[in-house]
C-alpha cells in the first residue's frame, strides 16, 4: 500500500522505504570506504600494513607516519617531509585567494551597476575563458614568469593564481550583484555617494553571502592545483600537491610506506576538507552557480 | 551647500573621477584577460604552427606539428584513453548521480548529513584521491589482500599494473570523485519540480516508477546538459588524477592528452608538438561548449524581450 | 524663475527614440505629475532630471542653471524610488543620514535632522531599525524620510506607491499631498495610475510613446483633452468614443445616433459646429464620458433607446453598459433610479461636454 507523506505526493510502502534507505546507506559507505582507509592507515606501523587487513583498526596506533611526513619523509631527494611545502602552498593561496576576490567584486559592481558601451562584450570574453583548458596557458605563461624572474617562486604561483581565478570570481560576483537591484545604487548616487563610497558602504556590506562563496570556491582550487604548481616550479617552491605525489613515489629504502602516503594526503587534504565541513553550504553555491540554471 | 556650485574647482575632478573610475577599475583584469587568457591562446596556435622545439621560435612550420602529431602512436593511445574514460566517467556519473538524486528526494531523514557525505570527494585534491586509490586498488596490499584474506584465494585485481585495465581503475576513482557533485545537481533539479505536476499525474492514476519515467526524468534535460558539459570538460583536462594514480603508465598505457601536452611541451623538448594538442584540446573543449553557448545566447536574447 | 526647465529635450538608446522634444517649464512650489503607461518614457525623463541618465538633445536646467553634464551630486535633488531602494545594511536613522554623510555635514547636524525628519514623518520609534524589519509602509515612509533629510529645491518621486496595497496607498496619497503642502518644495512625481495623477498633481503631463500628449491643470486634461489618447488615458471609467455621421449645414449640425432601435438626430452647440465645419470632415468620433451620458428625462425628444447589457453598481453611481452605433458604451446613473439588464432605457447626451476627435489622427477638432 502507498503511504502519503505530508506532501500530498504518494511513496513507496514501507518495504520500499528499507530499500531506499538501504542503498543510501550503501552509497555513504562507498563514498567514505576511502577516508576510512586513508585514516586507519595512516595510524598503523608498517608491520600491520604488510600483515594485516586493510579494513582493521590500527593497533597499535602509532603516530610515525604522521611524524614522517609532515617531518622527515623524502620527497625526491629533500628528505624534510611535507612541512615545507605545506607553508609554501599557504603562501600563494592566501594572497591568491583575496586579490582574485577582491578583483572579482570590484569587476562584478562594474560590470552589474556601471555597464557602458563594451561592458558586455568583456564579460562575453570572460565566461569564454573560463572554459579554455589551462593546457592552453601553460607554454607562454613559462615564458613569461621566466622574463619577469617570477619562474620556480612563490610568487610567480600567486600570480598565475590570481590572474586565472578572477575570471571565475567575476563571474559569481557578477550573476550575484545582478539580483541587487539597480535602485540601490541609483539612490546612493542621489544621495552623493562616489563610484567607491557606493561600492564602500552600499554594495560591500550586503556581498558577504558571495565573498564567502569566493573564498571558499578560490580557495579549494588553488589549494588543490597540481598542473600549475608542477608546470611552473620545482624543487623547493613546490606546492604541498606536487610535494605528496613526490613523497609517495619516491620509496627510498625499496619499501612502499603506505602509512606514511596516508598521512601525507590526510596533510593535504585537511585544510579543504575543514573548509568544506564549516562552509559547506557556500562550497556548494560555489560548485552550482552557473551550473544549474533556471 | 557647497557642491550646488558645479563651477567650483573641485567638481570638474569628480566628474572626471565619476565617469571613468568604473572603466579604470575593469582595467587591471581586462589587461590581464587580453594577456594571459586571449593573448596566450594565440600565442600557443602560433607556437603550434612553427619549428619550435626544445626552445621556442618564429619560425613557420604550416601544420607540420599536426601531421607529425597525427603519426604519434601515443598521441592516438592518449586519445583513445580519453575516449574511454569520457564515455565511462560521464556515463556513470550521470547513472549514479540521478540514481542517489531520486533516492535522496523521498523525503529522507538524514538528507543533509547523506548530501554532505556524498560531497566531499570534491574538496579534495585530485592527487590525493590518486594516492588514496592507488593504496586501494594496490594489488598486494588492497582490496585484493582483503577479498584473499576472506577466503576467495582465486581473487585477482590488478588493473592497476595492467595495461589493458589501468584506464579503468582511473575511471573508478574519477566517478568516486564526481558522482556525489552530479547527485547535488540532479537534487537541485528535482527540486525545482513543482509537485502540483507529480500530484495530478498520480490523480490520473500514474504509479511512482511511471511518474519518474515519463515527467520528471525528462523534464530534468536541462540538469543533464549542463552536467554533461561540465563532466565534458573536467574529462578532457583531466591531468592531476592520472599522474598521481598511475603516473601514465604502465608504460604509456593510461596517458591522456593533457598528460602528452606536460610530458612533450615541458620535458622533452616539443614545444610545437605540445602546443599543437594543447589547441586541439582547446578545440575538443570548443565542441562540447558549442551547444551551451548557442542555449546561453539564445536565452539572453529571449531575456532581453522582456 | 522655472525649478525645472526643460527644453526640446530627447533621448535615444541606441536607434530607439524613447523621448522626443519634451518642454516643460515648473514653477516654484509646483506639484507636476508625469504620467503615462509603461514604457512611454516617463521614468526615463525622470532619470534624466535626477542626472542618472544621459540627455541625448536638448537641456535641462535647474534653478536656471544647466544641468546637463552635471552629476546627480551635484543637483540639488532629492528622490523617492518605487522598490523604497532603503540600503538594507543600514538601520533606518544611518539610512536618513546617509545623504548628508557622504555631503560631509557633521555629525551633530546629522543628528538633529534625522529626528525632525522623523518627527515629521512619525517614525521615531523605528530608527533603530534594518529595513527587512519594516513593513511596505513604514520603508516608503522612512524613503521620503530619506528624501526629506537633505532638504532638496526639487523631489523626484519615481512610482512611489505603486508596491503599496490599495488602501495604504490611498492613504500615502493624502499624506504626500499633506507634505507637499507644508513643504512648499517643487516635486515630479511620476506614475501610471491617472487616480493619482489627478488627485495629487498641480499640472499633469500626459505622456505616450515619448511625447507629452498635454500639459495642463487635472481640470484641463479631464475636460479639455487634447486628443484622443488623453481622453481615453484620463477618466474612470474611460471615455465612450461613439464614431458617428454629421449631417446637416454650418450653423446647423447634428450627429446620428443609433441604440436599440431608432436612430436619434443630436443637434450640436452653435460653437461646436462651427469648429467642425471649419474641420469639413463628416465622419468624427465623439467623446462622451460616462457621466454626461445618462438616463433622459421623460420625454426628451433627443434621447436614444439603448438596451442595457450588463448592470454594475459600485456605490454611489451604478454603471450601465450599452452599445451605441454598434459600440460599447457606457452611462451612468443614480444607484435608485438603476433599470435591470435586458431593459430599455432612454439615454441622454450632454452635447455641451461632448468632444470631438479626427476619425484617423485621433486629434481634437471640437
Amino acid at each position: 500500500m502507498a503511504t502519503r507523506t505530508e506532501d500530498g505526493v504518494a511513496r513507496g510502502g514501507s518495504l520500499a522505504r528499507v530499500l531506499v534507505y538501504g542503498l543510501l546507506l550503501l552509497a555513504a559507505a562507498y563514498f567514505l570506504l576511502p577516508l576510512y582507509v586513508m585514516l586507519t592507515t595512516s595510524f598503523k606501523t608498517l608491520g600491520q600494513i604488510s600483515g594485516g587487513n586493510l579494513f582493521a583498526l590500527p593497533a597499535p596506533f602509532s603516530l610515525t607516519g604522521w611524524q614522517q611526513a609532515w617531518s622527515s619523509a623524502c620527497t625526491g631527494s629533500d628528505c624534510t617531509g611535507l612541512q615545507h611545502y605545506f607553508w609554501n602552498s599557504v603562501a600563494f593561496t592566501v594572497p591568491a585567494v583575496l586579490l582574485s576576490t577582491a578583483f572579482g567584486a570590484l569587476n562584478g559592481y562594474v560590470l552589474t551597476k556601471w555597464r557602458f558601451k563594451g561592458s558586455e562584450i568583456i564579460f562575453g570574453l570572460l565566461l569564454v575563458g573560463t572554459f579554455v583548458p589551462f593546457q592552453m596557458f601553460l607554454l607562454p605563461m613559462a615564458r613569461v614568469l621566466g622574463m619577469i624572474g617570477l619562474d620556480n617562486s612563490v610568487a610567480g604561483l600567486t600570480l598565475v593564481h590570481s590572474v586565472y581565478g578572477v575570471a571565475f570570481t567575476t563571474l559569481f560576483c557578477r550573476n550575484y550583484y545582478v539580483a541587487i537591484p539597480d535602485e540601490l545604487v541609483k539612490a546612493a548616487r542621489i544621495d552623493g555617494a562616489s563610484f567607491i563610497s557606493t561600492f564602500r558602504y552600499v554594495i560591500l556590506p550586503i556581498s558577504t553571502p558571495i565573498l564567502m562563496v569566493c573564498v571558499i570556491w578560490q580557495f579549494t582550487q588553488i589549494w588543490n592545483d597540481f598542473l600549475f604548481g608542477v608546470v611552473f616550479t620545482s624543487g623547493d617552491a613546490h606546492p604541498i600537491t606536487v610535494a605528496l605525489n613526490n613523497l609517495v613515489n619516491t620509496s627510498s629504502t625499496g619499501i612502499k610506506r603506505y602509512n606514511v602516503d596516508m598521512a601525507g594526503a590526510i596533510i593535504t587534504a585537511l585544510p579543504t576538507l575543514v573548509v568544506y565541513i564549516v562552509a559547506g553550504r557556500y562550497f556548494m553555491r560555489g560548485l552550482t552557480a552557473g551550473a544549474v540554471k533556471g | 551647500m557647497a557642491d550646488s556650485s558645479p563651477s567650483s574647482g573641485a567638481m570638474p575632478i569628480r566628474r572626471w573621477l565619476d565617469r571613468w573610475l568604473p572603466k579604470l577599475a575593469l582595467v587591471p583584469s581586462g589587461v590581464a584577460l587580453l594577456v594571459f587568457v586571449y593573448g596566450f591562446i594565440g600565442w600557443t596556435i602560433w607556437l603550434s604552427l612553427t619549428t619550435s622545439s626544445l626552445l621556442p621560435n618564429n619560425t613557420f612550420a604550416g601544420l607540420r606539428q599536426y601531421e607529425v602529431l597525427f603519426k604519434l602512436d601515443i598521441w592516438w593511445v592518449s586519445v583513445i584513453n580519453l575516449a574511454i574514460f569520457g564515455v565511462l566517467y560521464v556515463a556513470l556519473c550521470l547513472a549514479i548521480g540521478l540514481f542517489l538524486a531520486i533516492l535522496l528526494d523521498q523525503k529522507i531523514r538524514a538528507e543533509g548529513w547523506l548530501r554532505t557525505i556524498y560531497l566531499y570527494p570534491l574538496a579534495l585534491s585530485l592527487v590525493v584521491t590518486g594516492v588514496v586509490w592507488k593504496w586501494l586498488l594496490n594489488p598486494s596490499l588492497g582490496l585484493e589482500q582483503f577479498v584473499h584474506a576472506l577466503g576467495w584465494t582465486g581473487f585477482s585485481f590488478d588493473w592497476l599494473i595492467n595495461p589493458d585495465m589501468a584506464i579503468y581503475a582511473v575511471v573508478i576513482a574519477a566517478v568516486w570523485q564526481a558522482s556525489g557533485f552530479v547527485t547535488a545537481l540532479f537534487l537541485a533539479g528535482l527540486r525545482g519540480i513543482d509537485s502540483s505536476i507529480i500530484k495530478a499525474a498520480q490523480i490520473d492514476g500514474a504509479s511512482l516508477p511511471r511518474v519518474y519515467l515519463s515527467i520528471i526524468i525528462p523534464s530534468l534535460r536541462p540538469v543533464f546538459f549542463s552536467a554533461i558539459i561540465l563532466l565534458v570538460s573536467l574529462a578532457i583536462k583531466s591531468f592531476d588524477l592520472v599522474i598521481a594514480l598511475t603516473g601514465g603508465g604502465p608504460g604509456y598505457s593510461t596517458w591522456v592528452p593533457a598528460i602528452f601536452m606536460y610530458d612533450f611541451g615541458f620535458n622533452r623538448g616539443q614545444i610545437g608538438l605540445g602546443a599543437a594538442a594543447a589547441t586541439l584540446m582547446m578545440a575538443a573543449v570548443a565542441l562540447a561548449m558549442l551547444p551551451m553557448l548557442i542555449a546561453e545566447l539564445k536565452g539572453r536574447r529571449d531575456g532581453h524581450k522582456n | 524663475m522655472a525649478v525645472l526647465n526643460i527644453e526640446n529635450v530627447s533621448k535615444t538608446f541606441g536607434d530607439t527614440r524613447v523621448l522626443e522634444d519634451i518642454n516643460i517649464a515648473m514653477a516654484e512650489g509646483e506639484f507636476l505629475i508625469l504620467v503615462g503607461p509603461s514604457g512611454c518614457g516617463k521614468s526615463t525623463l525622470l532619470n534624466m532630471i535626477a542626472g542618472l541618465e544621459t540627455i541625448t538633445e536638448g537641456q535641462i536646467t535647474l534653478d536656471g542653471r544647466s544641468v546637463n553634464t552635471a552629476s546627480p551630486r551635484e543637483r540639488n535633488i532629492a528622490m523617492v524610488f518605487q522598490f523604497y531602494a532603503l540600503y538594507p545594511n543600514m538601520n533606518v536613522r544611518r539610512n536618513i543620514e546617509f545623504g548628508l554623510k557622504m555631503r560631509g555635514v557633521a555629525k551633530q547636524e546629522r543628528g538633529a535632522t534625522v529626528e525632525r525628519v522623523a518627527k515629521m514623518l512619525q517614525i521615531e520609534d523605528l530608527l533603530n531599525r534594518k529595513p527587512a524589519q519594516l513593513s511596505g509602509g513604514q520603508r516608503q515612509r522612512v524613503a521620503i524620510g530619506r528624501a526629506l533629510a537633505r532638504d532638496p529645491a526639487l523631489f523626484l518621486f519615481d512610482e512611489p506607491l505603486s508596491n503599496l496595497d490599495a488602501k495604504l496607498r490611498v492613504e500615502m496619497r493624502t499624506e504626500i499631498k499633506q507634505l507637499h503642502q507644508r513643504l512648499a518644495t517643487a516635486m515630479v512625481y511620476v506614475t501610471h495610475d491617472q487616480i493619482e495623477a489627478m488627485t495629487l498633481g498641480d499640472r499633469i503631463a500626459v505622456m505616450h510613446a515619448g511625447r507629452v500628449q498635454q500639459l495642463g491643470t487635472p481640470r484641463e486634461i479631464y475636460d479639455d483633452p487634447a486628443n484622443r489618447y488623453v481622453a481615453g488615458f484620463i477618466g474612470s471609467p474611460a471615455m465612450n468614443f461613439i464614431e458617428c455621421e454629421l449631417i446637416g449645414e454650418a450653423g446647423d449640425t447634428a450627429v446620428c445616433l443609433t441604440g436599440a432601435t431608432d436612430e436619434a438626430r443630436l443637434a450640436l452647440p452653435s460653437a461646436t459646429t462651427e469648429r467642425l465645419a471649419a474641420h469639413g470632415a463628416r465622419r468624427v468620433v465623439m467623446g462622451v464620458r460616462p457621466e454626461h451620458l445618462v438616463p433622459a428625462a421623460h420625454g426628451s425628444a433627443e434621447a436614444i433607446a439603448c438596451r442595457i447589457d450588463v448592470v454594475e453598481p459600485t456605490g454611489p453611481d451604478t454603471y450601465l453598459h450599452t452599445e451605441i452605433n454598434a459600440e460599447p458604451v457606457t452611462a451612468r446613473c443614480l444607484p435608485s433610479a438603476a433599470p435591470a439588464a435586458g431593459d430599455t432605457v432612454a439615454l441622454a447626451v450632454d452635447v455641451e461636454r461632448a468632444v470631438f476627435f479626427d476619425c484617423d489622427s485621433e486629434a481634437r477638432i471640437a
